[in-house]
This record gives C-alpha cells, sequence and structure tokens, in this order.
C-alpha cells in the first residue's frame, strides 16, 4: 500500500474507531452546527412557509417545538450511537449490511445531493439575475420558462462544479468564514424588513405578523399548512442526519453524548431565525407587488438590502452548493474507486445543473426536503434496531461482518418495504410527505428484525 | 500576534456595523442610501479582517516554528 495513503486513512479513521485522545471539545460541534445549518436553503424556506399559507402562531411555535425535537433526536438517537463504536455512518453500515449495502446507499445519497445541489445552483443564479435582464420564473412553474435563465443557471452550474472538482478545501474554509456574517446577515435581513412592513415598535410585530406577513392564505397549487407540518418539517427537515444517522460520520469525535445539545446553534440561528427572516422577507416582495409570487432569493435580497443582499444569496448559495456537489461526487465515486474524482465531480455538478434549470425544483423545496429525509431515513432506523434491539432479541449484531457478507439482504428489504409503505400510505391514505418519517420509522425497525430472525436463523443453520 | 487580534477586532466591528445600521434603519434613523453603503463596508471589513487574521496568523506562526527548527 502507498504510505501516503495509509497515512490519510490513519488521519481520518475512515475504517477505524477514533481513538479517545482524538475527540474535539464541544465548541467545534457549535461552531460546526451554526455554519452547516445556515445556508442558501434558508432562503427558500422561510419564503415557503408563507406560500403554503401557514399563520404566525403556527410558524413562531411550531418551529420551536420542531426544533427541540430535531435537537433531541441528535442528542438521544445519534450520539449515543456515534460515541458508543465511533464509526463513520459509512464503515457502520457496511459492518451491517455488507459493502455492497454502502455502495446502494452512496448511489441513493448522490443521486439526492445532485437533486438538493440543483436548488442551491439555482438559489446563486437568481442573485446573479439581479444584474441580468432575464424573466424569473414563476411560482407555479416546473418547466423552465425563459432559455435566458437556463442559459445563466447551467453557467453558474458549471462554474460551481469546475470549484468543486478542483477541491473542497478552499471552498470549505471560505465557507467557515463566511458562516458568522451571514448569520449576522440574516438577522439584519430580519431587521431591515420592518419598516416595510409596518413596524415600528415590538408591540406591533404580532399584529403585523398576522395581517402582514403570515396571514395564512395558500397560494393555489400549494397544500395550506398548519401548525403540524411546521412541527413535522422542522424535526424532519434534517431527518437523514439524526434519525436517519448521517451524523455519526461528525459525532464520532464528540467526548460526551451531550455534545448532542451542540444542535441548538443550527436549529436556532437556521432553522427558526434565518427561516423567519426568509419569510418576512417575501412579505416585503408580495405587501409591495401582490401579484409577484414567485419565490426568487436574489431579487428578493437585492431589493430589500441592495448589493449586500446580492453577496447574501450568492454566498449562501454558492458555499452549500459546493461541498454537497463535492460528496455526491465522492459518493458517485465509491461505486468504483478507480473512476477519477475530479470526473465523477464534474458529472455530478452537470446532473445538478441540469436539474437547476428545472424552476420547479425551488419553488417545491420543502417536498424535495421532506422527501430526501425520508428516503435515507430507514438505514438510520436500521442502525438503530441493530445497536438497542439485536441482542435482547437474540440476534446478531453486525451480521454482515461478523459472517463475512458482501451483502446482508435485510436492511436492503427493510429500506425498499419501508419506502413501498411510504409511498401507499401517500398514494391511498392521503398521508403527506411530511409525516411519513415518523410511522416510516417504526415499520423500518419492524421489518429490519423481522428480516433478520429469518435470515440469521437461515445462514446459522446452513 | 497583536495585529492578528486587531484585524480580528476589525473583523468584528463589520459585523457590528451591520449590526447596528439595519437597527438604526429599522428605527429610521439612517436612510436608506447611508444603509446600503454601509451594509456593504460591513461585509468588506468582515471579510478583509477575517482573512488577513488568518494569512498573518499562518505566516507569524510558520515563522515561528522555522525560527524553533533553527
Amino acid at each position: 500500500m502507498d504510505p501516503k495513503r495509509k497515512k490519510v486513512q490513519v488521519i481520518e479513521y475512515e475504517r477505524e474507531r477514533v481513538p479517545e485522545n482524538k475527540t474535539k471539545p464541544a465548541a467545534s460541534f457549535w461552531g460546526l452546527f451554526s455554519s452547516e445549518h445556515v445556508a442558501g436553503t434558508e432562503l427558500l424556506i422561510g419564503p415557503l412557509f408563507v406560500v403554503h399559507g401557514v399563520a404566525a402562531f403556527d410558524v413562531l411555535v411550531g418551529l420551536v417545538l420542531g426544533n427541540i425535537l430535531a435537537v433531541l433526536s441528535w442528542r438521544y438517537l445519534t450520539v449515543p450511537i456515534a460515541i458508543k463504536h465511533r464509526l463513520t455512518l459509512y464503515f457502520h453500515l457496511e459492518k451491517i449490511g455488507g459493502r455492497r449495502l454502502v455502495v446502494l446507499y452512496n448511489l441513493a445519497n448522490g443521486l439526492l445531493w445532485c437533486f438538493i445541489a440543483g436548488a442551491m445552483i439555482s438559489v446563486s443564479a437568481s442573485a446573479v439575475s439581479v444584474f441580468l435582464p432575464v424573466q424569473q420564473p414563476s411560482l407555479d412553474a416546473i418547466l423552465p420558462e425563459s432559455f435566458s435563465m437556463v442559459l445563466l443557471v447551467l453557467l453558474v452550474g458549471l462554474l460551481i462544479s469546475v470549484i468543486a472538482a478542483r477541491g473542497y478545501d478552499a471552498v470549505s474554509r471560505f465557507a467557515t468564514i463566511a458562516a458568522p456574517w451571514m448569520v449576522v446577515m440574516f438577522i439584519a435581513l430580519g431587521i431591515s424588513t420592518l419598516p416595510d412592513l409596518g413596524i415600528h415598535s415590538a408591540g406591533e410585530f404580532w399584529e403585523k405578523a398576522n395581517e402582514v406577513i403570515w396571514k395564512g392564505h395558500n397560494q393555489p397549487g400549494f397544500v395550506k399548512f398548519t401548525f403540524w407540518h411546521i412541527l413535522f418539517f422542522s424535526w424532519f427537515g434534517n431527518m437523514a442526519w439524526h434519525i436517519g444517522m448521517g451524523d455519526l460520520t461528525i459525532f464520532r469525535y464528540a467526548k460526551k453524548a451531550s455534545y448532542g445539545f451542540a444542535s441548538v446553534s443550527g436549529m436556532f440561528l437556521g432553522h427558526y431565525i434565518a427561516w423567519i427572516c426568509a419569510g418576512m422577507l417575501y412579505a416585503v416582495q408580495l405587501q409591495a407587488d401582490p401579484s409577484n409570487t414567485t419565490v426568487t432569493p436574489g431579487p428578493m435580497a437585492s431589493s430589500t438590502m441592495g448589493f449586500a443582499g446580492v453577496l447574501l444569496v450568492l454566498i449562501s448559495g454558492w458555499t452549500t452548493a459546493n461541498p454537497i456537489i463535492y460528496r455526491s461526487g465522492l459518493a458517485f465515486q465509491s461505486v468504483n474507486s478507480r473512476w477519477s474524482r475530479y470526473r465523477v465531480t464534474l458529472v455530478a455538478g452537470g446532473v445538478a445543473s441540469f436539474i437547476a434549470i428545472f424552476p420547479g425544483l425551488s419553488m417545491r423545496f420543502l417536498d424535495l426536503a421532506a422527501l430526501y429525509g425520508l428516503i435515507l431515513m430507514p438505514m438510520g432506523a436500521v442502525i438503530f434496531a441493530d445497536h438497542y434491539l439485536m441482542k435482547p432479541l437474540g440476534m446478531v449484531p453486525f451480521f454482515a461482518e461478523r459472517k463475512n457478507i458482501r451483502f446482508y439482504l435485510p436492511p436492503t428489504i427493510a429500506w425498499i418495504l419501508t419506502l413501498g409503505f411510504c409511498l401507499v400510505l401517500n398514494l391511498y391514505s392521503g398521508v403527506q410527505v411530511f409525516f411519513l418519517g415518523l410511522p416510516g420509522w417504526f415499520m423500518a425497525v419492524a421489518l429490519y428484525l423481522l428480516f433478520s430472525l429469518y435470515y440469521q436463523r437461515k445462514i446459522n443453520q446452513s | 500576534m497583536n495585529k492578528v487580534n486587531l484585524l480580528r477586532g476589525v473583523a468584528v466591528a463589520g459585523l457590528a456595523l451591520i449590526f447596528a445600521v439595519s437597527v438604526l434603519y429599522a428605527a429610521g434613523t439612517v436612510g436608506r442610501d447611508l444603509f446600503l453603503y454601509l451594509l456593504v463596508a460591513g461585509t468588506a471589513l468582515w471579510f478583509a479582517g477575517i482573512l488577513l487574521a488568518r494569512r498573518t496568523g499562518s505566516r507569524s506562526s510558520s515563522e515561528a516554528s522555522h525560527e524553533h527548527q533553527n
């Protein structure tokens, strides 16, 4: 083995436990969460709550409760497993289901990341569009409406993809530097909308919140959001990371389980303050022209904060899209390590850019975010069941590793059947995508245990 | 080290400026044009301050390690 390669693997602990003396202080997790969860996506989510006709009480209180549930999910579901094993999500999954399961998971993850990156490319393109005579897409647009906008999105996507393919470090460092500025800019954004919304004192906020910002009237074609929609969206918006166990990779460096509470910084700066401020920004646009219902962060931020607002949209979209395209490239590359990472990342960026030309992606971003978490959630349920329930039920955890199996079927069966179950609930019982995570999680746990019981007996007997 | 702290101070002052000017704009004390200029100024202070502080910090630490090796 190449000694340099061996050195890198040892440093990143990709296929071994993180040693206790290599754990990181709590402050690094607080910083990481606040920088990761104040991103370009917030500029879509806040306005889309208004589009979905949420009421002021529902958004202000529902977000508090949903975010608390998200924090508790990290603290009590993800982190205890992360610090017990101290493994990456991928190595953990490999021990449970074998190498081929990880490949399958990476393909799904890589493709989903292309969709999220696509939304971020369109956010960044909307910032550039402020300086160009291009027609903005309408709220109900699914397909591209303007050739010049398609060209702009593809150019921005190409630029972001090339930067992502050339390396991750510089962009990652810039994202870390930009994070505190983005937090302050989001707060400033909310504050600067107050005069336009007719709020001149704290006492006027509640009245205007109900009458001007979150009026409770949904736009045609968008389902009416209630308190429960907001609660479940804010809880499950990051389902892939907490219940889905995506953050095992990060929290394997945590010294104590209490570090899971660091997620408070991301949830309440990004998923509370930033969402509310972005919603207020959209309300200003509607107040100025009620027929202008499109959700295009660039022009919205420009009208309130000028050039600094455009920079906020551009940087928050770019610093989110870039690492996602990079990770997507890595996920696809894991299918065949001989593929060039540079080329695979360019292909992932190309796919994301192509997806980004469809404005329906941004206008329906809430559905996409919920679907993203839902698709990856069953693997988190499998990890939970494997960790807590296998031994008490007389079964063997990490079965693929113990029996040297390359493709242990129960996790994959549980994954596919759970998604099928959720689809049936959605199509035949009318359960919306935002609520499917909870029944889906219990179904995934039950199916994994059931099929493990059958397969482990069968394999042990043979 | 003092220079690094000074540059970090400039960066934090940029953030404070952004926050303060948005509050003043909301209160009606500052006009729209000045508000927009000061937002850009605060942004420039933040990025210039923090990037220069990092550069200066990494340069002085590499010089220190070089002296240590000598």
